[in-house]
């Protein structure tokens, strides 16, 4: 009787440890699509307010940042494509 | 997927073999009128790429083909490389990249510049002179337009992006925020 009694704990822990990962697992895998879904919403709206914003002037200063940012190249990791 | 590496040491080889600017002019046209004529032709392109022909047949056809255009010895000759190493499929992709491959044999860095507005002459001397400075010799720029870039400027070097664009500067912020 003991002996059912002990296997049983045992088999319920498993399940409860099991059943804990289950949860943990889904809660990060949430927060993973919840922070995708907010960075995406948010460049989203930046992207329509700066194109918005974008006049031929901004853009010309736009262009002579980029310039001078590129003349730094040096310091700068580029991408592979 | 296409295989950059592969097609750029394709076109790296064929401009080793090119003398001077004519040479280089008469090898890039004869091969864009080549590739033009497998576009147009939709039987001879069927033919190349079924795998139902024997490559030694596909060889014949593509022999043939060179013998009536008379193409340059030199053209005839990469084509036909091309042909018995089966990358024929290649020839539009080394195309592409043959003038960036032309001016880099001539000590003359290419950069592929995109932005979403066009640069104005003063700009454009301006980045090309930023670039020498920093190249330590002549750049070749070629510019193209892209909305999507939102503002200021991305530029490409071979496989290597320099991203100094709005667009990729969002993008930054996106991997930062997915970082959390």
């Amino acid at each position: 009787m003991r002996r059912v009694r002990e296997t049983a704990e045992l088999e319920a822990e498993r399940l409860r440890r099991l059943t804990r990962q289950e949860i943990e697992l889904n809660l990060r895998g949430g927060l993973r699509e919840l922070r995708a879904f907010a960075a995406d919403l948010a460049i989203r709206s930046a992207e329509e307010r700066i194109r918005e914003a974008l006049t031929g002037d901004r853009h010309a200063r736009l262009i002579d940042l980029s310039i001078e940012r590129l003349g730094r190249l040096r310091d700068e990791k580029p991408s592979a494509h | 997927m296409k295989n950059q590496a592969l097609i750029d040491r394709y076109a790296e080889g064929l401009v080793l073999a090119l003398a001077d600017d004519a040479d280089y002019a008469r090898v890039e046209g004869e091969l864009k009128g080549l590739c033009r004529l497998f576009d147009e032709n939709k039987d001879l392109r069927r033919a190349l790429s079924s795998p139902l022909l024997a490559t030694g047949r596909k060889a014949e056809i593509v022999r043939d083909v060179l013998d009536r255009l008379a193409l340059s010895d030199k053209t005839r000759r990469f084509v036909l490389l091309l042909m018995e190493h089966g990358r024929l499929g290649l020839l539009t992709d080394i195309l592409d990249v043959l003038p960036a491959a032309w001016s880099a044999k001539q000590g003359i860095v290419s950069y592929e510049v995109t932005s979403a507005v066009p640069l104005d002459e003063v700009r454009k001397r301006r980045l090309a002179a930023e670039l020498e400075r920093l190249e330590g010799s002549p750049v070749r720029l070629t510019f193209g337009l892209d909305a999507s870039v939102l503002g200021g400027l991305r530029v490409r070097k071979g496989n290597l992006v320099y991203d100094a664009s709005i667009k990729g500067s969002l993008e930054r912020l996106r991997e930062h925020i997915m970082e959390g």
